[in-house]
């Protein structure tokens, strides 16, 4: 492996994948990686091919052509080593309703393969780390919805991954909710976490990504820091324009 | 071990705050089996249909048919034809619900009584020291002295007791009313003459004809079957599938909000999940079939009905219920697989449970079925549950008895897990 290969937390060539039952491509051919304590906004309409390039990265399809590989190693060869590396934060809150905060961070804690005291002050920096020590016995779904949302990162991120994946983190979220999770996920970030970020809100993107990838219909448009990007585009005086100019579609408010 | 056990206390802890869950997993049962025993045990068609096949073609005959008969509510039909020595017909026609019981009577009954009756005279007035005994004198009569009732199944236990009863008394006075006869007749005729002492051993009790009951199927029961007998382990085996219907639709809400694409996601394999799933599911049906059996040993009494009888086969009853947890699981996770919703999940899973209860005998035993409803019951697993059950608690069966039905289950679990892993593998393509 090069120096140059070993920076790349991501790395992803000529990732196509084909579903049977449609004639075009979900994504094509798409390249970029990801570098180690990045940002990385990764944007595109409904249908653009974000989802199934997130699912493939995260192991739970394979590719129809091309190759992943996370911090070197071989997503399709290797999917247990990768897993241990990544963590998948969906946009739904992708938790157990019925159990408390503290009892998801417990399980999903265990799923990652922590245990004992490991496990426990893990736990105790996750609710320190998003300020959910007040609720951490509390069942979820008896939580706000910005609670809901936290904790679903927090079960995430309790085993250090180098690789985490937040699809639209803040959607649904008041500004203040939003603002305060967002400050979280740029300290995350800081701690060392590299984060591959989708979301449809262009001011987000623009406010906390290092680096952006447009894409539509499964191809990849336009990718670099979200200021060059603008800079770049006479007609843009914003990411929102620049996302408009090159899909020729509104993202939903 | 670690996530496994995890993966089981956090099911367990879902399912104790299901309410709704729990209430129909608990309450459901034990509610149904203590209506459905108290209904059935009351049940009783007011008009009995009896068919007396009476080979001898005698006065026991006669006799039987007159004493039934004479009941407001006994409807005799007798047949005289021979054909049916054995009473092949005649369980056939109870088999097929044509009659509640049938009593064939074998030939050459009313020849055996006047032997009997011989032997009675010369037994009375033989001195004791030289008379034969009452066995001796049976020896020596020997021929046909049983008479055969064949009953259908639906007759409950304290009716065919009562028949059977009354069916004892009509021959023992007819016993009695001809040896007082003969004695009268002897006395008047004055061919014995009572010098010496009457030998008092002539008039111990001894049924000259006895009376054997037999179920009208082809079941193979050794134990009667009771509506307790029945009804605790069948309406158990239902709480037991309806257990797949909670599982389904948390895989389904696992599906709906990402938790399965987030598991699947991480450093453990789908095995592990479902291990934990599974594991936590066999402990909570555990507890489930437990309180039924309870309910049936020691609440139904109560209200009157007889006990459940538990019997000394606890591996054997261990294996079926376990057994039946995993075709149980395993049919949950197909549906939760195959089902695109939890409102599909919520309607398919009750009403294909409760036709394939209905089909395998949980509501009206198999053996009470028409012959091509036996039939379509063998694709119920609930029918292969309960037969294991007869086997174990009616048949006298053990461990080795239940082991195809066994098999059966266990393979049905394969099946529906197998079909779920393909669906689910055909979902991402």
């Amino acid at each position: 492996m090069s120096v140059n290969q070993a920076d790349h937390i991501l790395q992803v060539n000529a990732l196509t994948k084909c579903y049977a039952k449609s004639r075009e491509p979900a994504v094509a051919d798409l390249d970029f990686t990801v570098e180690k304590g990045e940002i990385f906004g990764f944007l595109g309409p409904n249908g653009a091919g974000k989802t199934t390039t997130i699912s493939i990265m995260a192991t739970l399809m394979k590719p129809t052509r091309g190759s992943v590989s996370i911090c070197g190693i071989d997503i399709v060869k290797h999917p247990l080593r990768a897993r241990k590396l990544i963590s998948l934060v969906p946009q739904e809150i992708a938790l157990y309703h019925e159990l408390t905060g503290r009892e998801n961070l417990h399980f999903f804690g265990t799923m990652y393969g922590l245990k004992g005291a490991a496990l426990e002050h893990k736990i105790a920096m996750g609710l320190e780390f998003f300020n959910l020590d007040s609720v951490a016995d509390q069942p979820i779904a008896h939580c706000s919805g910005g609670i809901k949302r936290r904790f679903n990162i927090a079960c995430g991120i309790l085993h250090d991954p180098v690789l985490v994946f937040l699809d639209e983190p803040t959607v649904g979220m008041d500004v203040h909710s939003r603002n305060v999770l967002l400050d979280q996920i740029q300290n995350l970030s800081a701690r060392g976490s590299t984060i591959l970020y989708t979301t449809h809100y262009m001011e987000e993107a623009e406010k906390i990504c290092s680096r952006v990838l447009i894409m539509d219909k499964g191809i990849h448009l336009a990718s670099g820091p979200p200021l060059e990007l603008i800079q770049q585009s006479k007609s843009s005086r914003n990411l929102g324009d620049l996302f408009l100019t090159l899909t020729g579609k509104h993202l939903p408010n | 071990m670690g996530k496994t056990i995890t993966t089981f206390h956090k099911e367990l802890l879902l399912l104790m705050r299901d309410r709704a869950g729990l209430l129909m997993l608990f309450a459901m049962p034990a509610v149904l089996v203590f209506v459905v025993c108290l209904v059935q045990e009351k049940v009783l068609d007011p008009t009995t249909r009896v068919l007396v096949v009476d080979n001898d073609r005698g006065v026991i005959g006669k006799t039987i048919s007159e004493g039934l008969g004479s009941s407001t509510y006994i409807n005799v039909d007798t047949r005289s034809e021979t054909g049916d020595k054995d009473g092949t017909n005649a369980k056939k026609a109870v088999n097929q619900g044509d009659y509640q019981f049938a009593i064939v009577i074998p030939e050459g009954c009313t020849e055996f009584v006047r032997k009997r009756v011989e032997s009675f005279v010369s037994m009375v007035v033989t001195s004791p020291a030289t008379a034969k005994t009452a066995d001796q004198m049976s020896s020596d009569v020997g021929g046909p002295g049983r008479i055969i009732v064949y009953f259908d199944p639906s007759v409950q236990g304290g009716f065919r007791t009562a028949i059977i009863s009354s069916l004892s008394k009509v021959l023992l006075c007819m016993e009695y009313q001809i040896k007082i006869d003969q004695l009268i007749s002897l006395g008047k005729t004055g061919v014995a003459r009572f010098d010496g002492p009457i030998n008092e051993d002539a008039f111990e009790f001894s049924p000259w004809l006895d009376i054997q009951e037999t179920y009208a199927t082809e079941f193979g029961f050794i134990t009667m079957p009771t509506s307790v007998q029945q009804n605790v382990p069948a309406w158990a085996l239902f709480g037991i599938f309806f257990i797949s219907v909670p599982l389904a639709g948390s895989l389904i809400k696992e599906r709906e909000n990402k938790t399965l694409d987030r598991l699947m996601s991480m450093p453990v394999s789908g095995v592990t999940l479902l291990a934990g799933k599974i594991g936590a599911y066999i402990l909570v049906c555990g507890v489930q079939f437990s309180m039924i059996f309870l309910i049936g040993k020691f609440l139904l009494p109560l209200a009157g009905t007889s006990a459940f009888i538990l019997g000394d086969q606890p591996l054997a009853i261990a294996l079926i219920v376990v057994a039946t947890t995993l075709a149980a699981t395993g049919y949950g996770i197909m549906l939760g697989t195959v089902a695109r919703t939890y409102e599909q999940t919520a309607v398919l899973g009750p009403i294909s449970i409760v036709i394939a209860a209905a089909l395998g005998g949980v509501m009206v035993p198999v053996y009470l079925m028409p012959e091509p409803m036996q039939l379509l019951s063998n694709v119920s697993p609930f029918s292969w549950a309960l037969d294991a059950f007869y086997d174990i608690f009616l048949r006298g069966g053990d461990i080795h008895a239940v082991v195809p039905e066994a098999a059966s289950l266990l393979a049905f679990s394969a099946i529906t897990i197998t079909i779920a892993w393909i669906a689910m593998k055909f979902r991402k393509l």
